[in-house]
């Protein structure tokens, strides 16, 4: 009782509560408690918006899946504008990004091979190697997509030959092998796209299969790469012959283990 | 295991009738009844509202007992200082799935509700009033009182989800505020900063119906029954084993078992009081408790919102404690780390348990991950979650004994203490175990929720996955190597 005593004294100077007794919420019977003060006009009430759950949230993969094309299909823009008004930007873009499809396409082929395999990479990191891995598929399909816009754009090649191989004017063996490799890489990104779908399918070896496709994409894009373009330095063609040893190496190494492992479990 | 309704109770008064004054005549208390029953509310000064709730030894009513007359206080206080209009929120979500008595209330007597949040609104000079409600037909009874009585302007039913954590004061005020109802992040006062940014007065809405009764009967005739420091009555809804679950309106302090008896209950291994935040009352707990605040937490146990969940014999209660651990850790709303990743490990170990798989190193994990989540999130479901498991392991030490050396107690469990699992979440992880290969993504992607056992293989929960995780779970997925895991409907 006695801390009750100590709530607030109405008038003597301290703040006073607005609207203390007011009289809109229907109380108080004329004649006997007057509400304190005049009576007040109910207070301009604004909607306010009631609680809606949202739909349950959709997957990384299947709102990359739209997002993907979206964003791919505003650089494309941009780019295509940016490169007809700027040349250092059309010189990147015809020079180098075929370059960089190559390197990225490599990359992703060399850390997709780690990310599979359980010898050398702890769970966490394969996770993140899987990230990577698909981080660099999408680059490596969007650098391919406007590296052929651009040789045609520039009349390097005809249009017939980003869809039909070996018959292009120039150097029609590299300039086809590139086409063979530009769909293999289609296959294997799109397989890589709808890889979960195969977890409730019956044959996982069918998606291995499609997906491994990517060991044949990658040499080939690697001999177009050294032959069709701009003669390539030594140390570049030396790394790549590197990198294809060493996945040569890294493959059979992991499907004999896995086998042996298979044949214990 | 069906889950129970409010309309499948039944409704016990014993002692004078307060709250459910009318009940035995009419099916739903309606406005000119209401009068004649409990007559016109009158208006109060902030200072008499403070010292009539003093008086009357008013506590909230929504399991956290707090004193009403300090928190109207602090609200006006706040208001003072602040110079602003204040909010007061009606808390009738009871998200709990063993308590009713709200859902009662609103449906029978909506009246009593709104004359104590009237007159809490008065004296606080309150903008607007705001009932937050789950149930439709609790809801519906709510706004047609309001029309009633014709305060449709000043006054709002808030309809809400109905999940274990809705009720958090944070969690009902930012779904009021339009927001996912789930508590904030950081603990925000409400006398401070509630509704719309304005001091807030929220409390349960049994607590406002046993102001208005209060104020209707005075503070001397309030005391008249109850004890000296828990005037009045209580509602306790009492399900669980009882034959005849139902709603009681009793005075404090009446002797529990009497109660039980009533609803045709057999204590048999325990009662847990308090509801899934609460703890077990071994069978010679009950014979010496009574239902008030004071004697309850003589005994470890606390009276919360009046739930009351005897066990009976016929069902194993550490199966029954595992099952609401189960469902607890799947109501997280998974935003604090301890809480998503302790929980469902707390579940899992109490599992483990029951199952006789490991008891020794499971009741260590179990211990490890209390110690870990206590006091560790934004809300006190990580606390509440500890407390009920930890009571369940030592009040049924013998039920434990028969679990841990293997065998099992050998009864069933009958899902008494009621669950009510998300209905939105509708996967479950299955392993095609011909294609696993134990590479272990799965658990590092789901830590928590998937572990790897001794043979370096996932062990998978049954349950649905929580919402919060199905994001992880189709990550988990997509990035399996052996194509193993997949996400399919729940049955």
């Amino acid at each position: 009782m006695a801390e009750a005593s100590e709530v607030r004294t109405g008038g003597e100077g301290a703040g006073r509560l607005s609207h203390e007794g007011t009289a809109g919420f229907g109380l108080g019977l004329p004649g006997r408690t007057p509400p304190a003060g005049p009576p007040v006009p109910p207070p301009k009430v604004r909607p306010r918006p009631s609680y809606v759950p949202a739909p349950p949230a959709r997957s990384l993969w299947s709102r990359a899946a739209v997002i993907g094309p979206i964003a791919a299909f505003a650089v494309l823009v941009v780019g295509v504008i940016a490169a007809v008004t700027l040349q250092p930007v059309w010189n990147f873009m015809n020079f180098y990004t075929g370059v960089f499809a190559l390197v990225a396409l490599s990359v992703s082929v060399m850390i997709g091979l780690a990310a599979a395999d359980q010898l050398v990479l702890a769970p966490r990191q394969r996770v993140l190697a899987q990230a990577i891995h698909r981080a660099a598929a999408f680059t490596a399909v969007s650098m391919l997509v406007v590296h052929i816009i651009c040789k045609v754009v520039a009349g390097k090649a005809q249009l017939i030959d980003a869809f039909v191989p070996f018959l292009a004017q120039q150097r029609a063996l590299a300039v086809g092998l590139g086409t063979i490799a530009a769909y293999l890489m289609i296959v294997v990104t799109a397989s890589g796209i709808i890889r979960a779908r195969f977890a409730e399918r019956t044959r996982p070896w069918l998606w291995r299969t499609m997906h491994g496709v990517a060991y044949v994409s990658w040499p080939v894009a690697i001999i177009h790469g050294l032959d069709s373009g701009r003669p390539a330095a030594g140390w570049v063609t030396l790394s790549y012959i590197f990198c294809v040893l060493a996945v040569g190496l890294a493959l059979p190494t992991r499907l004999i283990t896995k086998a042996r492992a298979g044949r214990q479990k | 295991m069906t889950t129970r309704t409010t309309s499948d109770l039944g409704f016990l008064q014993v002692g004078p009738a307060r709250l459910t004054r009318g009940f035995d005549t009419s099916p739903r208390v309606d406005w000119p009844t209401h009068l004649s029953l409990h007559g016109q509310p009158q208006a109060l000064s902030t200072d008499q509202l403070v010292a009539l709730a003093e008086a009357g030894r008013l506590h909230g009513r929504g399991g956290a007992a707090f004193p009403f007359w300090r928190k109207v206080k602090a609200v006006a206080d706040s208001a003072i200082r602040r110079k602003t209009r204040t909010i007061v929120v009606v808390n009738a979500t009871e998200g709990e799935p063993g308590s009713h008595k709200d859902k009662l209330l609103m449906r029978r007597a909506p009246h009593l509700i709104l004359d104590g949040a009237a007159i809490t609104a008065t004296a606080l000079g309150a903008k607007e009033i705001f009932v937050g409600a789950t149930e439709d037909r609790a809801a519906a009874s709510m706004e047609q009182a309001i029309t009633e009585r014709g305060m449709d302007t000043r006054v709002r039913v808030v309809r809400l989800p109905e999940r274990f954590i809705t009720g958090e004061s944070g969690a009902l005020i930012r779904g009021i505020n339009g927001h996912r109802p789930i508590p904030p992040g950081r603990k925000r006062r409400a006398y401070e900063s509630g509704v719309g940014g304005l001091p807030t007065m929220l409390s349960n809405a049994e607590t406002y119906a046993q102001l208005a009764v209060l104020a209707s009967l005075g503070p001397r005739e309030y005391r008249s029954v109850g004890t000296l420091e828990e005037p009045g009555t209580v509602l306790l809804t009492v399900t669980g084993a009882a034959r005849y679950p139902a709603v009681i309106e009793t005075p404090a302090g009446a002797p529990l078992a009497h109660l039980l008896d009533l609803c045709g209950a057999s204590v048999g291994e325990g009662v847990l009081m308090g509801g899934y935040h609460g703890a077990f009352l071994g069978r010679a707990a009950v014979g010496a408790a009574r239902v008030s605040r004071e004697s309850l937490n003589a005994l470890g146990a606390t009276l919360g919102a009046g739930i009351i969940m005897p066990l009976g014999r016929r069902t194993c209660p550490l199966g029954e404690a595992a099952r609401v651990a189960q469902y607890l850790g799947a109501e997280s709303a998974g935003q604090c780390g301890p809480c998503r990743l302790g929980l469902p490990d707390i579940a899992n170990a109490l599992g483990e348990v029951v199952a006789g798989r490991g008891s020794a190193a499971a009741l260590d994990t179990l211990h490890r991950a209390v110690r870990m989540v206590r006091g560790r999130g934004a809300c006190s479901h990580p606390d509440g979650v500890s407390r009920f498991v930890i009571s369940a392991i030592e009040t049924f030490t013998a039920d434990l004994a028969a679990h841990q050396n293997g065998g099992g107690c050998g009864r069933p469990v009958l899902g008494l203490l009621t669950v009510e699992p998300n209905p939105d979440a509708k996967l479950r992880l299955e392993v095609d175990w011909s294609r696993c290969d134990g590479h272990g993504l799965c658990a590092d992607i789901l830590k928590g929720t998937v572990r790897m056992d001794e043979y370096d293989y996932p062990v998978i929960p049954e349950g649905a996955i929580p919402l919060y995780l199905e994001a992880d779970a189709r990550k988990a997925v997509a990035m399996c190597p052996g194509l193993a895991l997949r996400l399919v409907k729940r049955q």
